[in-house]
């Protein structure tokens, strides 16, 4: 499929917060040292694992969709309820509405599920279920949606090409931070081949793309009170850049 | 601090007889997923165990450590991160690209992902609540300085400063400078001194007091 360049302004996803004033002061990294607060987030993070490799290896998309489609069932989170929310819950809550929309359970049925005792544990059914990954498949499955693929097609860019960061014409789901978008930036390093995750979040499609990283002089982003010497860099899909034209006095 | 990512702090420990809503509705997540035989309890206790027992700090300690002390090894840390990894027989479990990005007098790094929580878990384990905090994921992009002095880092004079914002696909390892005084320390011993934080650049690593341990 062709992707479409926007010059446009996007609407930005709710996760999309680099550059804002999101999120009120900032923690202490002392004090929030740990990832977890709570045995159950532990426990959760290890269930997404163990679903986000099942949902690759089996194809089956009634929880998550293929590639990053966690991150654009997060995407369609409300803002509201987004912020709200604490961190393994942004995963949690995304997983629960794909549940009932694909039709495997009702939030009456998860409702019912809540309300029985907690010391009883998930009942463990007899044999072994149909996808049953070991330690070694998972980490195979893991590996095997962003391994760069065989056919690389020959890249656009080289390290120190200017380039600007436009957006793709995917509506949906884009992996390109807003803070960027029309600034012009230099290619630093080409990172080899990946699946272009916009088109395979929303339309299941394997693309793949050259991926760069494309350094940013901090006054460009942020003006006059960011300091002369910094920069930011992002990483972005071949799709997110146009050549940019070098100008005199480079 | 207030955190929004903190829970408030009820009575949600595993030695509680209360548990939070959260618990339980994991609990039900996991119930039906058993029920239905789409995942199966032995994946989720392999999961776990490679989250407790072998992604981990210890493992990007090591790297710093070697690289350090070893002219060939920090050769291919700085060119192939995910190499220097399997070098050291140090399993990933995420795909993509480790990338390691080396602190100097000219210029410190700085590691974020705006957009979720990109981090290299195999290397640092998973990430502290900080670097998932929409507050961290907002500013480090624009006010670096500002977040790291709130950190209470001190940058050296005449340092740049830049952030890398990381992707699912590229990750990063900040390699901090190794600190003065420790002329002729073994790699085990240096491995002590590099703390979790420094590899995210949000910490720098103290001078040592001579003679070598």
């Amino acid at each position: 499929m062709t992707i479409a360049f926007t010059d446009g302004p996007l609407p930005k996803g709710v996760t999309d917060v680099g550059g804002t004033d999101a999120g009120g002061p900032l923690p202490d990294p002392a004090a929030a040292a740990e990832s977890f607060h709570y045995d159950w987030e532990r426990h959760f993070y290890a269930l997404w694992f163990a679903l986000v490799s099942y949902s690759r290896s089996s194809g089956d998309t009634r929880f998550l969709r293929a590639g990053p489609g966690v991150r654009w069932a997060m995407e369609q989170t409300e803002p509201a309820l987004y912020f709200a929310q604490s961190y393994y819950e942004r995963f949690l809550y995304p997983i629960e509405r794909a549940a009932v929309a694909s039709g495997v359970t009702t939030w009456e049925d998860l409702a019912a599920r809540r309300a029985q005792a907690f010391e009883t544990p998930p009942t463990r059914p007899e044999g072994t279920s149909k996808h049953a990954p070991t330690g070694p498949e998972m980490q195979v499955q893991m590996l095997r949606n962003m391994a760069p693929g065989l056919d690389d097609p020959p890249p656009a860019f080289a390290p120190g090409d200017r380039v600007i960061a436009r957006g793709t014409g995917v509506p949906g789901h884009t992996r390109l931070p807003g803070y960027v978008r029309g600034h012009t930036g230099r290619i630093v390093a080409l990172r080899g081949t990946f699946n272009q995750n916009d088109v395979l979040a929303m339309e299941g499609v394997l693309r793949p793309e050259a991926v760069y990283t494309v350094a940013f002089d901090a006054r460009d982003l942020w003006g006059p009170d960011a300091d002369p010497r910094d920069s930011v860099t992002i990483e972005a899909f071949e799709s997110y850049l146009a050549a940019a034209p070098e100008t005199v006095d480079d | 601090m207030q955190d929004h990512d903190d829970h408030p702090h009820d009575h949600d420990r595993d030695h509680s007889h209360v548990p939070s809503a959260m618990a339980l509705r994991v609990k039900a997540l996991e119930s039906l997923l058993y029920e239905q035989k789409i995942i199966d309890p032995a994946a989720v206790d392999a999961a776990l165990d490679y989250l407790q027992n072998v992604a981990g700090p210890r493992n990007g300690a090591r790297m710093v450590a070697r690289a350090w002390t070893d002219s060939d090894y920090h050769a291919l840390l700085m060119a192939d991160g995910t190499a220097a990894m399997t070098e050291m027989e140090i399993s990933g479990w995420q795909g993509g690209n480790l990338i390691a990005v080396e602190n100097s007098p000219a210029q410190h790094n700085l590691v974020v992902c705006t957009l979720c929580s990109c981090y290299p878990v195999p290397v640092l384990g998973l990430p502290p609540a900080w670097y998932k905090s929409v507050a961290y994921r907002a500013r480090a992009v624009k006010q670096p300085r500002a977040v790291l002095k709130e950190f209470g880092v001190t940058l050296p004079e005449g340092a740049a400063v830049r952030v890398w914002d990381s992707t699912a696909e590229n990750r990063y390892l900040v390699v901090p400078q190794r600190p003065a005084g420790t002329e002729g320390w073994s790699a085990e011993a240096l491995e002590a001194l590099v703390t979790r934080d420094s590899m995210i650049g949000a910490d720098l690593l103290p001078p040592q007091p001579e003679p070598a341990p």
